[in-house]
């Protein structure tokens, strides 16, 4: 009830209910934004552009889902077209390190990510899994990223995927025998 | 075996190394960087910027422009007269490029 009312005051343009929804969310946004783009200067910014959206487009808000499952889908999309435009930015990096090395060192490199919230004797690894993380299709990482981080049952993964429960199960699944997979290529490499 | 086993137990590890882990906090700066974006009018995130975006446009016109500019140029031209002519030639002599229906073999053959 609360959280209609929010709407609300957001279609209508009160900046006070903006800052009402970015207290409730905010960290949610950041850590989703956080597990996709594993930089936390990239998914301050992505944090920024959500609310915007949030903010701009109240208006199309119908209430068919909750407040939250919109807010995660924003998320998700913006993160999702963000790896993408990094990844367009890296291949015309690659080319144009061939005419000036330097300029295009820093789009290239990108130093492995490490969770702010990760016990310290758990960070190597988690550093490995968000590594191989970044290996798998689009929806096997979101259905990951969404259970087994931010912690979210499969039928509010599957109103934010717009799928089914079953479906979600067995993107699961399959996201997990695909790191096991890498994981054990790694291993194999390591030891 | 041992190796195997080995590997399963750390591929477990690591799949589980996000088990227990804590939220990172936002930072309390990112409200008032929206704020000062909504009334600044930068709300919108450029996927292609506009600059290359501009720059590909840009390409795009010239290559156009300097395609049709060769084709009206060559309609004009005293070199693309000599392809003209020679084409016609071609046509005009059309019977010399059909072959012959006299087999030589087959007359030495008769003979």
């Amino acid at each position: 009830m609360e959280h209609d009312k929010l709407i609300e005051d957001l279609k209508r343009g009160d900046p006070r209910a903006l800052e009402s929804l970015f207290s409730i969310y905010k960290d949610k946004v950041f850590n989703t934004a956080l597990s996709y783009l594993q930089n936390t200067q990239d998914a301050e910014e992505l944090t920024q552009d959500v609310f915007i959206e949030v903010f701009n487009s109240a208006g199309k808000f119908k209430g068919d889902s909750a407040i939250s499952t919109w807010i995660y889908r924003i998320t998700v999309n913006k993160s999702l077209d963000k790896i993408k435009y990094q990844k367009r930015r890296k291949r015309f990096a690659v080319i144009t390190s061939i005419f000036s090395p330097d300029s295009a060192e820093l789009a290239i490199d990108t130093p492995d990510f490490i969770h702010p919230g990760i016990e310290i004797e758990l960070k190597e690894r988690s550093q490995l899994l968000f590594k191989a993380l970044n290996d798998l299709p689009e929806n096997q990482k979101t259905a990951f990223i969404l259970s087994k981080i931010e912690l979210l049952s499969q039928k509010e993964i599957s109103e934010i995927m717009k799928t089914t429960v079953s479906s979600v199960e067995s993107l699961i699944f399959r996201a997990k025998q695909n790191l096991k997979n890498i994981l054990s290529k790694k291993y194999d490499e390591l030891y | 075996m041992e190796q195997n086993k080995n590997r399963d137990k750390w591929v477990e590890d690591v799949l589980s190394s996000t088990e227990n882990i804590k939220r990172a906090e936002a930072s309390t700066y990112i409200y008032p960087k929206i704020l000062h974006r909504l009334k600044s009018g930068d709300s919108t995130y450029n996927i292609i910027p506009f600059k290359r975006a501009a720059f590909g446009i840009v390409t795009v016109v010239l290559l156009a422009v300097l395609n049709i500019f060769i084709v009206f140029t060559s309609q004009n031209d005293p070199g693309s007269k000599v392809i003209q002519n020679t084409e016609s030639s071609l046509n005009s002599s059309g019977d010399q490029l059909i072959p012959s229906q006299v087999n030589p073999y087959l007359e030495i053959l008769n003979n």
